[in-house]
């Protein structure tokens, strides 16, 4: 009988532990279907996604950006880990997040030696000591928001330091408008919106100083000035056209002063390229520029520019030969108390690539004084010029420089060694 | 008179300068601006490529442009030319010109430059050049 119970709650442990057994499956059954079902859910909207989201680029046409939607802005990952091909794509790594709320930081140093001789007086353009560090550049640039950027430039020379640029530019704006607001080198010329480290000479040209900038001791001339800038880009057909109209507070230099509120400068520019071939391209531009000079607010100094830029490039060794061959024109209309001074200047270049990292050149300069037109100097330069790297640059130029008072000739050997360090992130817009 | 009115009209102009771009920035609010769409191209470019090669797929993250990218990965980086040509047999070459402000990875010698050229051969970027 005892036996029999034993047996009894046996069996009923067993059905039961069976019956829980069958009810547990039957659960987790259910779970796996219904997990199955979502799985097979997410990677239906996955694929949804991917398709909805890539656009495929065609060989012969020009790539078009669709507006994201808000639903693929929100679905879009932010986050970092590891570029694998399981996981989803990746933005901004560990580098980038690490410096999020700091700007890009770059700075460029300027060596520059000077030797030789100035026949007939002391004084020559921009005199360059036997050595010195002309200028150290400090770059701060970021992205302010979705719709604006920040570019400063600062020039920390051995007597102070100078904002060169600073300026925030909304490159999103509808219609393809770019607008710049702060303090800006204008985009005069061809030359006169390039920073000195990039020109393809140690010095800029006579014109520059004796019209564009007023001063001989100055070696970063040219017209910049705080103001508004506005540019677009005109379609054309073949060719690329550029317009450019600034406005200034009307200091520059001493080449425009602005004795009172109004007396604004103004900078208009008009630029056009055009590839002839796969090879050669070809570039002009027309500029003027009108302000109020020293005298007073009632004497303007107007400049008018010409600028021609022709470039041609091997592609067959494209990284081993190239040539540019550049000239700019400018004349000027200054007022002052004894009439008006209407001076001429030009500049001429030619520059080959004779190796992978080595250039050759040569510049010819030619201008009146824009305070006194009647005294005309000239110049001829012969440049070498070698890029160890992206980051450094090591040139050397011959300059001899006939000054139109007292006759004077300088000549001279100059030495330049250009560096840069930190960041160089590009932002796309 | 004449020095009063020349005043009067130069005020106008600061005054509409300024307004053109208070309300040009305004009226950019309800575009979805350009850096959101780079974000956006990336998203879906590295969606569909998931076997890109490290090197290529940091420098697209961060904005730069590579010798040797394909004229998508270029696309992807910096979105549309502002100018475009064909040349060669079977457009092989093109020849795309993008504004400065898109690009700041050759800081010693882009500084002030107004453009930026890039040359494909057989779809592939072999020159990268300020100008």
């Amino acid at each position: 009988m005892q036996r029999s119970a034993i047996a009894l709650i046996w069996v009923v442990l067993f059905s039961l532990s069976a019956s829980a057994q069958t009810h547990a499956n039957a659960d987790v059954d259910a779970r796996l279907r219904a997990l199955e079902e979502q799985v097979k859910a997410l990677q239906a909207e996955l694929a949804a996604l991917r398709a909805a989201s890539s656009m495929p680029v065609h060989a012969t046409s020009a790539p078009v950006a669709e507006p994201p939607t808000s639903a693929a802005l929100s679905t879009a990952p932010t986050g970092g880990g590891e570029r694998t091909p399981g996981p989803l794509p990746v933005y901004g790594g560990a580098q980038q997040s690490s410096k999020i709320f700091n700007p890009d930081i770059g700075m460029i140093g300027n060596f520059v030696s000077g030797t030789g001789d100035s026949k007939g007086g002391s004084d020559t353009l921009a005199p360059i000591p036997f050595a010195t560090l002309q200028e150290s550049e400090a770059s701060f640039q970021a992205i302010i928001d979705p719709y604006a950027r920040a570019d400063f430039f600062l020039a920390i020379g051995e007597e102070g330091i100078e904002v060169e640029e600073g300026y925030i530019s909304f490159p999103a704006l509808p219609g393809g408008l770019l607008v710049k607001a702060g303090k800006m080198r204008a985009n005069f010329g061809r030359l006169n919106a390039f920073h000195n480290h990039t020109l393809p000479w140690i010095d800029r040209p006579l014109v520059m100083y004796n019209l564009l900038g007023g001063s001989s001791g100055d070696p970063d001339t040219g017209i910049k000035d705080a103001g508004v800038s506005a540019s677009r880009i005109i379609p054309a057909g073949k060719v690329f056209v550029e317009a450019i109209g600034e406005v200034f507070r009307g200091d520059s230099g001493t080449l425009y002063t602005s004795s009172q509120r109004s007396d604004l400068s103004a900078v208009g520019h008009i630029r056009s390229y055009l590839d002839f071939n796969e090879e050669t391209n070809f570039e002009a531009g027309a500029s003027y520029s009108r302000g109020h000079n020293e005298v007073g607010s009632d004497f303007t100094t107007q400049l008018y520019g010409a600028d021609f830029t022709l470039r041609w490039r091997l592609l067959n060794r494209a990284i081993y030969h190239s040539l540019a061959a550049r000239t700019e024109l400018i004349w000027s209309n200054r007022e002052d108390l004894g009439g008006t001074q209407r001076a001429f200047g030009i500049y001429g270049s030619l520059d080959y690539q004779i190796w992978r990292r080595w250039f050759l050149g040569g510049r010819f300069d030619r201008s009146e004084r824009g305070r006194d037109a009647s005294i005309l100097d000239s110049s001829f330069s012969g440049v070498l010029t070698f890029w160890p790297s992206e980051f450094s640059q090591v040139r050397t130029q011959y300059r001899r420089t006939r000054f139109g008072d007292g006759a004077r000739v300088a000549n001279e050997l100059l030495f330049q060694v250009l560096f840069t360090i930190g960041a160089h992130g590009a932002h796309p817009f | 008179m004449n020095i009063h009115t020349s005043r009067g009209s130069r005020s106008w102009i600061v005054a509409g300068t300024f307004g053109a771009v208070i309300v040009s920035s305004l009226t950019a609010c309800i575009y979805v601006p350009s850096r959101r769409k780079a974000a956006a191209r990336e998203a879906a470019y590295f969606s569909a490529h998931p076997e890109l090669p490290p090197s290529i797929a940091k420098a697209i993250d961060q904005g730069h442009v590579l010798l040797g990218m394909t004229k998508e990965q270029v696309w992807v980086v910096l979105g549309d030319p502002a100018h475009k040509r064909v040349f060669g047999e079977n457009g092989s070459i093109e020849i795309w010109l993008f504004p400065a402000h898109r690009l700041h990875q050759d800081q010693l010698h882009s500084h002030g430059t107004s453009s930026f050229r890039l040359t494909f051969i057989d779809g592939r970027l072999i020159v990268l050049e300020p100008i």
